[in-house]
């Protein structure tokens, strides 16, 4: 026991002295090194929620991007970022339908908070929300679609009208009617036309940034791959 | 329809890239600063660890989140200096304790306290339950009072499923806790609805005015409500309306007994809705069995205007007009030599709403509205002719003001009622002899009322209401309290006790409105409310005493000195309720129990007895099933009310009201088939209420005087006007959903 301990000190011991060097070699201007370091850092952090259908994943993303809005408070990304991993999280776990309202009631506050922020992109918060009442729906839809559906289509068609351009809000629409049983129409047929639409805007789509929502394609790819090997059979 | 794969993650376009960028990420760190392992626990104010806690050290991306036992652990490359590491999660006030780097590695223990909890999070369910789509912990949802089985879409009938009230077949209306169907008031946006159901004669049970679907939100409260609400005894009905129509749609319907149409507008701040019914029942009762004569079937009109305007961020104005006319004339069996009794009646009602909602200055909000109301019946039982007029205007303001204080808010108002009813009473037709009985009263009411938290688990409501009356010439002051504790994050315990006092029924007040005065009752009301994942179990037990009931002689009932508030009872009792909605797919249920012990001595009892529309138990089991392949909601209600009292005049020496009904069943079947008809989303709803004929008696009509042979009074028995009812009916509404984008040219 004592061993290991002494070890652990050691270690600390000669990290401490070795952290100490940099502090003072530092010359670089200080406000631009640190925004290197925030896209660098929140670079990373998109690229892992990005690529992850984990939980656990998700979650611990959702709490970086929370540590990256106290980097640079001024910024929405970490905001929408941690919104949007909340949202994917009520998607990928097993939690039952309450568990689920309380991470999407988490999700909400974030995205309130990006939409108060300068230079957010009001048309991707749109498409978050739509996104958002997607997730409720889907936890009861036997009790909520009626409410929801409506819900998601007034944000979708919100966001068309500020960005006729943004691929996002044709994806989020399309999964809308997708999901809507064919009496109501809806159907995978009504939503066909969407996907193509969807898939045309990201053919054109430039992100304002590297860090700038981009996801998406690869679920439009997906469905319609989708609608190919049905069409075979 | 489930979205669970809805999420295929975007990425980055490869990996190879991924690793691009994460490379000089590593270079950077190692190249100018050291790690520092911080480490450590968070527990809350309890001692208990706090998982999923997310600490770092602020202004970098250094953190961790805490595991199932409280504890983080994780690297920091912040260079040396003064540092904050926090501790946040949602519902805590977040911590911080000081860093400074290089730090020795000596563990961070963290204690959160849970954050002084927003007015309302902790919810007063005693007495109440609530139908809405918003509350998570509401009873029922607003779709299940349409789709009720044996409720027929009718607001008071879905109610009568839940515990606490019994089913009065003959009335139709809401009789809860022992408590007469006058001291149940409806409210509508905050307003008091002078007549909310449609007049009926006798043994034929009333309709309600509103159609279920006006409302997004209803609460039911059984007992123990807020002083905003006052002129009822023993419950209250609260509709609240929908805010701006969702879309413009046409509706249609034709159906066994009505035919219908409506209309609804919807621009970007306003939306306008008119409809229009025609009932007529003649063919209806031609072709199914009846118990009763028809000699005119039921038939109506009615029509309605609804009007919603958005002012402002937050303001909301709603005007809603309605106008019914109806008439019937039945020939129901008599006791009396002839055999049969006819009533005929015609109805005409007209009723405006208008309220405003809307933010003042300085934190205040305001609640207000104007309603008018005039009632016509004329009721001919053989050769009486009886007319009531009534005709009322009230106002209401309520200012409220929710940022007086964190832990409380400030609810101040006032409303007013001016009403004149007057009656017409012809004994015989062929006679030009007349009584003309009336009155007219003027009412003011005012409250305060004050929701409170006082600690994280422990909220209340405390408020008092004192209203003056000109015509009983007095005034009453009634204080209320509940309190709310939460137990544990599932469960919470409530309690609520009222005084509430109520002006005697417009009959009564015609016959002796002078000598009269306030009747009063007094509720005590403790519930245990358990609710997870879809299921909720509420228990209740209650304790009411009246006092200052009317009542008079039944031998002169137009003397009005034989009129006094000497009348006295009590009601206690037990409900369940018990609500499944996901431990079987696509099956909803809830089961409900009401024990009642009730006497009480009112109107004409000469004695404290058991009131012939109390049942000592009440069951009703509710269930919903949705066949997704037959796109088809099916449901089945099954009632039981234990045997009702009735007062048995062939045997006086038994005592008043000692006489047992036969116990009431019902069976009642419904299904709704979603499909299209010509391309629009269509409804095809049948129902049968009692499908099983169960030949349920509601009483007895005695002869006026017994019989000269056997020296007994001939009877028979009051029993529903048909052995079942049959409802089929197709709903279709017209929507242009998707209507051609303003933004693409029309080809």
């Amino acid at each position: 026991m004592k061993k290991p301990l002494l070890t652990l000190a050691l270690l600390a011991a000669s990290l401490a002295s070795f952290a100490q060097k940099p502090a003072t070699a530092a010359t670089a201007p200080a406000a631009t090194a640190a925004t290197d370091a925030y896209t660098t850092m929140m670079t990373a952090a998109v690229a892992e929620l990005m690529s992850t259908g984990d939980p656990a994943v998700l979650r611990a993303s959702a709490a970086k991007m929370e540590r990256a809005a106290t980097v640079k408070p001024q910024d929405w990304l970490p905001r929408y970022y941690q919104a949007y991993a909340l949202l994917i999280h009520t998607f990928q776990s097993k939690e039952d339908g309450d568990a689920k309202d309380k991470t999407l009631d988490q999700a909400e506050a974030a995205l309130a908070q990006a939409r108060k922020l300068a230079g957010a992109d009001e048309s991707e918060l749109l498409v978050l929300q739509a996104y958002i009442h997607q997730a409720r729906l889907s936890i009861s839809p036997m009790l909520r679609s009626m409410k929801y559906s409506g819900m998601v289509n007034e944000a979708v068609e919100k966001a068309i009208q500020l960005n006729p351009t943004n691929p996002r809000a044709y994806l989020v629409k399309a999964n809308n009617i997708y999901y809507t049983p064919a009496m109501f129409g809806g159907g995978a047929e009504v939503a066909k036309p969407i996907f193509l639409q969807a898939k045309t805007h990201y053919a054109t789509f430039k992100p304002a940034s590297r860090l700038s929502p981009s996801w998406g394609e690869r679920q439009v790819a997906g469905r319609l791959k989708n609608y190919e090997t049905a069409a075979v059979k | 329809m489930a979205l669970a794969a809805a999420h295929i993650w975007a990425s980055l376009p490869c990996p190879a890239m991924k690793r691009l960028l994460l490379l000089p990420l590593l270079l950077l760190t190692f190249a100018s600063f050291a790690q520092t392992t911080l480490r450590g626990t968070v527990r809350d104010a309890g001692g208990q660890a706090l998982p999923g806690v997310n600490v770092f050290v602020r202004g970098t991306f250094d953190g961790a989140s805490t595991d199932s036992l409280g504890r983080f652990r994780f690297e920091t490359t912040a260079p040396a200096g003064a540092y904050v590491v926090q501790a946040s999660l949602l519902g805590f006030i977040m911590a911080e304790k000081p860093l400074t780097l290089p730090a020795p590695p000596a563990p961070l223990s963290f204690v959160l306290k849970g954050e002084p909890h927003a007015l309302g999070s902790v919810v007063i369910t005693a007495g109440a339950f609530e139908a809405s789509d918003e509350h998570r912990s509401a009873a029922l949802t607003t779709r299940d009072i349409q789709t009720t089985a044996g409720a027929l879409a009718d607001v008071a009938a879905a109610f009568n499923t839940l515990p606490g009230t019994t089913r009065v077949g003959e009335d139709g209306l809401l009789f809860v806790r022992g408590g007469a169907a006058s001291e149940t008031k409806v409210y509508l946006d905050g307003m008091l609805v002078q007549n909310p159901f449609n007049p009926t004669v006798a043994a034929v049970p009333a309709r309600g005015r509103f159609s279920p679907s006006l409302f997004k939100g209803t609460v039911f409260s059984t007992g123990g409500y807020s002083a905003l609400y006052g002129q009822a005894l023993s419950g209250v009905l609260l509709l609240n309306s929908t805010d701006l129509a969702p879309e413009t749609q046409t509706g249609l319907s034709a159906t066994s007994v009505f035919l219908g149409a409506s209309r609804t507008k919807r621009w970007a701040r306003t939306s306008l809705a008119v409809s229009a019914d025609y009932t007529n029942l003649a063919s209806y009762t031609k072709l199914l069995p009846q118990n009763v004569r028809w000699d005119q079937a039921p038939r109506g009109v009615a029509s309605s205007v609804s009007l919603q305007h958005r002012t402002g961020q937050a303001g909301m104005l709603k005007v809603y007009g309605t106008w019914t006319g109806q008439q019937l004339q039945i020939g129901q069996p008599s006791p009396e030599p002839a055999g049969m009794q006819t009533v005929g009646l015609r109805g005409a009602n007209a009723y405006l709403n208008t309220t405003f909602r809307g933010p003042l200055r300085r934190g205040w909000s305001l609640q207000s509205g104007v309603a008018l109301s005039r009632d016509d019946q004329r009721l001919r039982p053989d050769s009486v002719r009886l007319r009531t007029l009534e005709q009322a205007l009230l106002g209401r303001v309520v200012l409220i003001n929710d940022s007086v204080h964190t832990r409380f808010n400030l609810k101040i108002g006032a409303e007013g009622l001016v009403q004149q009813v007057s009656q017409t009473v012809q004994p015989n037709a062929a006679s030009p002899l007349r009584f003309r009985p009336e009155f007219g009263e003027q009412r003011l009411a005012g409250f305060v009322e004050s929701d409170f938290q006082l600690s994280d688990r422990l909220a209340g409501r405390v408020g008092g209401r004192s209203e003056y009356s000109a015509l009983l010439g007095g005034w009453n002051a009634a204080p209320r309290l509940a309190l709310a504790y939460q137990t544990t994050a599932n469960s919470s315990l409530s309690a609520a006790y009222g005084h509430f006092y109520q002006t005697p029924d417009n009959s009564l007040l015609l016959a002796a409105a002078p000598r009269l005065r306030f009747e009063r009752a007094r509720h005590a009301v403790l519930t245990y409310q358990y609710t997870h994942n879809g299921r909720l179990l509420q228990l209740e037990g209650y304790h009411k005493t009246y006092s200052q009931l009317t009542r008079f002689d039944g031998q002169q009932p137009r003397n009005p000195q034989a009129f006094d508030n000497g009348g006295s009872g009590y009601a206690r009792g037990l409900d369940l309720l018990w609500r499944d909605r996901t431990s079987v797919k696509n099956l909803e249920y809830y089961v409900s129990y009401g024990f009642l012990d009730t006497k009480r001595q009112f109107r004409q009892d000469p004695v404290l007895a058991v009131p012939t529309f109390a049942a000592r138990h009440n069951v009703s089991v509710v269930t919903k099933y949705w066949v997704p392949g037959l796109h088809t909601l099916v449901g089945a209600t099954y009632s039981y009310g234990s045997p009702r009292r009735y007062h048995d005049l062939n045997q006086p020496e038994a005592g008043y009201n000692q006489g047992r009904l036969p116990a009431f069943q019902e069976l009642s079947l419904n299904a709704s088939y979603l499909t299209k008809l010509f391309g629009q989303f269509t409804v095809v709803h049948l129902a049968l209420n009692n499908v099983l004929a169960q030949p349920n008696v509601f009483g007895y009509r005695y002869a006026q005087r017994p019989d000269a042979a056997t020296g007994q009074r001939n009877r028979v028995a009051i029993t529903p006007t048909a052995p079942r009812m049959v409802f089929l009916g197709v709903f279709v509404s017209i929507n242009k959903k998707n209507p051609a984008s303003v933004n693409e040219r029309p080809e």
